[in-house]
């Protein structure tokens, strides 16, 4: 399943997939597999672009 | 007995190749390796590049007969241990596993494996400079059996330069889009 809200909170950020990445430590393209929902990141990952994107956990990867 | 001495180098080329992959970890553990993402891509590589060895000797093994009297023992094993090696490497380039997440120099990873393509359609034409000088009677490839592999690793490279191209061409596409 898409992750629309991790790529909502990196557009409101003004940031690409290649900031993110940069940032985080990864590739562009692992970013975009989070994003599309083809991976499934460890909670390091998780936890990384949280504090990236200054949101917590819950608001980018908890699904109801 | 030709199968047996194939399992020997094959048997040996793993052996190798698990002493190379502990190296790498140790690479990667230094801190300068690949994301968690393109190291579970490369685990997966490695798995199918051990099925595509496995396979390939299973279907040399039932056509043990028709193979001895075309390939020699030497270039059977080549066939089979470039086989696996190639399955893994397109597969990390398919998955994007291929380069470093800092370093993605596709420029020259095009460059470094048409250079040894170029080395291989060299090689080919010395050969065959030679054939024609000095190969009377014999088929091109009873005259240099090292030809067969410079056409296999012509094919490799060629494939790897074409994949990566390719995977640059979605690339681009998708940030177009």
């Amino acid at each position: 399943m898409k992750n629309l809200r991790l790529k909502a909170a990196r557009a409101g950020k003004d940031l690409s997939q290649q900031n993110l990445a940069d940032i985080v430590g990864v590739s562009r393209q692992t970013i975009a597999a989070v994003e599309k929902g083809d991976y499934n990141p460890t909670i390091n990952l998780c936890i990384a672009i949280c504090k990236a994107l200054d949101k917590t956990l819950d608001e980018l990867f908890w699904e109801e | 007995m030709l199968f047996n001495r194939i399992m020997v180098i094959v048997l040996t080329a793993l052996g190798a190749t698990f002493f190379a992959k502990i190296i790498a970890k140790d690479f990667e553990a230094s801190g300068d390796g690949y994301d968690e993402r393109q190291k579970m891509h490369r685990d997966k590589g490695y798995k199918y590049g051990f099925y595509t060895l496995l396979l390939l000797i299973v279907i040399g093994w039932f056509n043990a007969e028709d193979l001895s009297t075309l390939l020699s023992i030497s270039m059977a094993a080549f066939i089979l241990i470039s086989g696996g090696l190639f399955a893994t490497i397109l597969y990390w380039i398919w998955k994007d596993a291929y380069f470093l997440p800092k370093k993605q120099h596709l420029l020259w990873g095009v460059l470094n494996f048409l250079s040894m393509s170029l080395l291989q359609v060299a090689n080919l034409y010395r050969t065959y400079q030679y054939w024609m000088e000095f190969g009377q009677g014999q088929s091109f490839w009873e005259f240099s059996e090292s030809s067969l592999t410079s056409v296999l690793l012509l094919f490799y490279f060629l494939m790897f330069t074409f994949c990566l191209l390719f995977k640059s061409g979605i690339e681009n596409w998708r940030k177009k889009e």
